[in-house]
């Protein structure tokens, strides 16, 4: 923190002007804190709408049926942004609201799309039901893309598209964009990409490998690791005014502690990065059962198992959480899709679900931009360069903010309506 | 994920992972065909006695588990309250919102926490905190007086915060377990425990009868027209919202959270 830019200096008022938060980890479970925020609405006119499934709904998912997404339409002229959520997501997830008034706020229609690695998506918009290779889900995005803007034309009056999202949706949004060169109903313009995977395979290996390597004994030291972490958050910490387990909570808590008790224990572990990595494998278990159940891969479900409304599932739930989401991938999807596409290898499928695929793409396309974080968590060695070289000075690296801790800072939402608005 | 979200997920995987099965008889209705995972299964089955362990309080080598034996019942009324909340009770509080302006939402909001301090204090009494007694008392008294019948909370202001405690959180304090999970209509999840002390507060709170509306025959449209205020105002007031966690283990997830805040609650 020392070296804060000459700007910052600059400016007295506020002394830290720029993201606090120096560490990676506690940056991305925290998020922004209050005094860093952009300033956005209480509240904007957002209306909710909901789509035909592509599948039978069953029993067990009652409560899932239809596609579900969300417009902030403005009432003139204006272009819209599709905005894309990232992995095990949904459209109404905290950052996906503060984008979507971001936008509103900036003059545009937004559309929020659920990730398709998001229960309600992947049961009703995923054509095979088994999210996670970039090609596949592009296509279903696609889709959901025409269906909604279809459901909203009457009341919008749209001057060009646009498309963006953070982490897996920030990919999903490059791979959109190239899908549209050909299939061409929107013609998007600009394409924005908040903190994106480079290969998704190294960044889910990312995630996963931080379960292992944080949590003491992995996978079934969750529970321990977790019931001591909020013990000490409670023990440690007497909030003001009763307990309110959100980002500023978490932020008051970590201020509090003396700066060498944060971060990384003795033992080398970070509670953050367990905190991740245990939030990660969630997003991966619903994933595993929900596409098991879906597709009938007879991963955990036995094939033609049925569940009833009440049924319970504590087995199949601890089941679900042993899976990391690279077996995921690799028992899952890759045979379905060696299946699908015969003659191709693993290799070359894993190769295609990276934007090294569509490089040529974000090569030549100057209305695409990365905005991404030196401290950036889920970039193997070499990837952050690797976009650097690729997209030039079209690509915006704050020096902190983990993995989209900086996402609703002033910096970070300015950076996105200069970009969108840019050009107008 | 928000951070909200990630915290129950935080917990939830601890009610996931930590959590030992109960019912015996049920482990062979789980045909999970890896080896992997039954291997796990096996070394989670549950132990005997464990249920009498388990309501009792103290129990740190298994602080994780939720004892939940009317599951099936639980997870009905669980659905039952979803889709209550989204066919009858989230459409009057959007109407309630949208015909009522936000000063006049928060008016209310404040009256009816006003008139929840006579349990805080009662129940603060119970458990001899004597400080947040004295902050319940003085809240009451200023919010009633300067805050006009509590439809202000200037306490607030003057740094006196509300110290919310119930009966159930009284019978916790003095080491009673908290029992079988239980799933109540309209109001949600709560335990054996919780549930009487709803109960009991109910009966405190109907007795001293602070607006002077019960037992008169001919007040009973405005004693039922405040308890419908309260229940969309206490709906308004809480942000979660049915089967929108994404997981399709949200009944653990909730079961797991809901005890765990509740644990805190009564440490604090």
């Amino acid at each position: 923190m020392a070296l804060c830019s000459a700007g910052v200096l600059a400016s007295e008022e506020r002394p830290k002007g720029e993201y606090p938060i120096a560490d990676r980890f506690a940056a991305t479970v925290i998020g922004t804190p209050k005094f860093y925020k952009a300033a956005l609405p209480a509240e904007i006119p957002v209306k909710e709408y909901e789509l035909p499934g592509l599948h039978a709904v069953p029993a067990l998912f009652w409560y899932s049926e239809n596609l579900h997404f969300s417009a902030a339409l403005q009432k003139g002229r204006a272009p819209l942004v599709f905005n894309i959520a990232g992995t095990g997501a949904g459209y109404k997830s905290m950052k996906m609201v503060a984008l979507q008034k971001a936008l509103y706020q900036a003059g545009f229609h937004v559309i929020n799309l659920s990730s398709p690695t998001y229960l309600n998506f992947l049961i009703n918009a995923s054509q095979s039901n088994l999210p996670g290779f970039l090609p596949e889900d592009a296509e279903d995005i696609y889709r959901v893309m025409e269906q909604a803007y279809q459901k909203i034309e009457a009341d919008a009056d749209v001057s060009e598209f646009h498309v963006m999202g953070y982490s897996l949706g920030a990919a999903h949004a490059a791979f959109v964009a190239q899908l549209d060169q050909t299939r061409q109903t929107f013609n998007l313009q600009k394409v924005y990409m908040i903190n994106p995977p480079v290969d998704l395979y190294n960044s889910v290996s990312i995630l996963d490998q931080l379960l292992d390597d944080h949590v003491q004994g992995s996978v079934e030291g969750v529970g321990v690791f977790l019931d001591r972490a909020l013990n000490r958050l409670a023990a440690s910490y007497e909030p003001k005014d009763g307990m309110h387990f959100d980002g500023d909570f978490l932020y008051d808590a970590y201020s509090s502690w003396d700066p060498s008790k944060r971060g990384v224990g003795p033992d080398g572990r970070s509670g953050a990065a367990a905190l991740i990595g245990t939030s990660f494998r969630m997003s991966s278990a619903n994933v595993v059962f929900a596409s098991d159940l879906m597709s009938h891969t007879g991963y955990i479900i036995p094939v033609g198992k049925e569940f009833g409304r009440r049924e319970r599932l504590d087995y199949y739930a601890k089941a679900s959480h042993v899976v990391k989401f690279t077996e995921y991938v690799d028992q899952m999807v890759i045979p379905y899709l060696l299946q699908k596409y015969p003659g191709k290898s693993r290799q070359q499928l894993l190769g295609e679900a990276s934007l090294h695929h569509i490089e040529d793409f974000l090569a030549s396309n100057d209305q695409v931009r990365v905005v991404t974080n030196r401290d950036e968590i889920i970039l193997a060695p070499g990837e952050l360069e690797y976009m650097e070289a690729l997209l030039g000075d079209r690509i915006k690296v704050f020096d902190h903010g983990g993995h989209c801790g900086n996402i609703d800072s002033k910096e970070s939402v300015a950076d996105m309506v200069a970009f969108l608005k840019g050009g107008q | 994920m928000t951070i909200k979200l990630r915290c129950y997920a935080a917990i939830f995987v601890i009610a996931l992972l930590g959590a030992r099965s109960w019912a015996e008889e049920e482990k062979d209705d789980a045909q999970i065909n890896r080896e992997k995972v039954e291997g796990l299964m096996e070394e989670q089955a549950p132990e005997k006695y464990e249920v009498q362990r388990l309501i009792k309080p103290q129990v740190p080598e298994n602080a994780l588990l939720v004892y939940d034996p009317w599951e099936p019942m639980n997870r009905g009324i669980y659905n039952f309250n979803a889709r209550f909340d989204r066919a009858i009770f989230l459409p009057t509080v959007r109407g309630y919102r949208a015909i009522t302006p936000d000063v006049v939402e928060k008016g209310v909001s404040n009256f009816f926490a006003n008139l929840g301090e006579v349990s805080n204090l009662v129940n603060n009494l119970l458990q001899l905190q004597l400080k947040s007694s004295a902050i319940t008392l003085s809240r009451f008294v200023v919010n009633s007086t300067i805050g006009v019948a509590g439809l202000w909370d200037p306490a607030e202001k003057f740094g006196m915060h509300s110290q919310k405690e119930d009966f159930g959180q009284t019978l916790g304090y003095w080491g009673v377990g908290s029992g079988p999970y239980l799933v109540m209509p309209f109001f949600g999840p709560s335990s054996l425990r919780d549930a009487t002390g709803m109960g009991v507060d109910y009966v405190v709170d109907y007795n001293i009868d602070l607006l002077d509306v019960n037992d008169d025959a001919n007040k009973d449209d405005i004693r039922i027209g405040l308890t419908l205020l309260k229940a969309v105002d206490g709906r308004k007031n809480t942000a979660f919202r049915y089967y929108e966690t994404g997981s399709p283990f949200e009944y653990e997830l909730v079961r797991f959270a809901h005890r765990q805040l509740r644990e805190i609650q009564i440490e604090k």
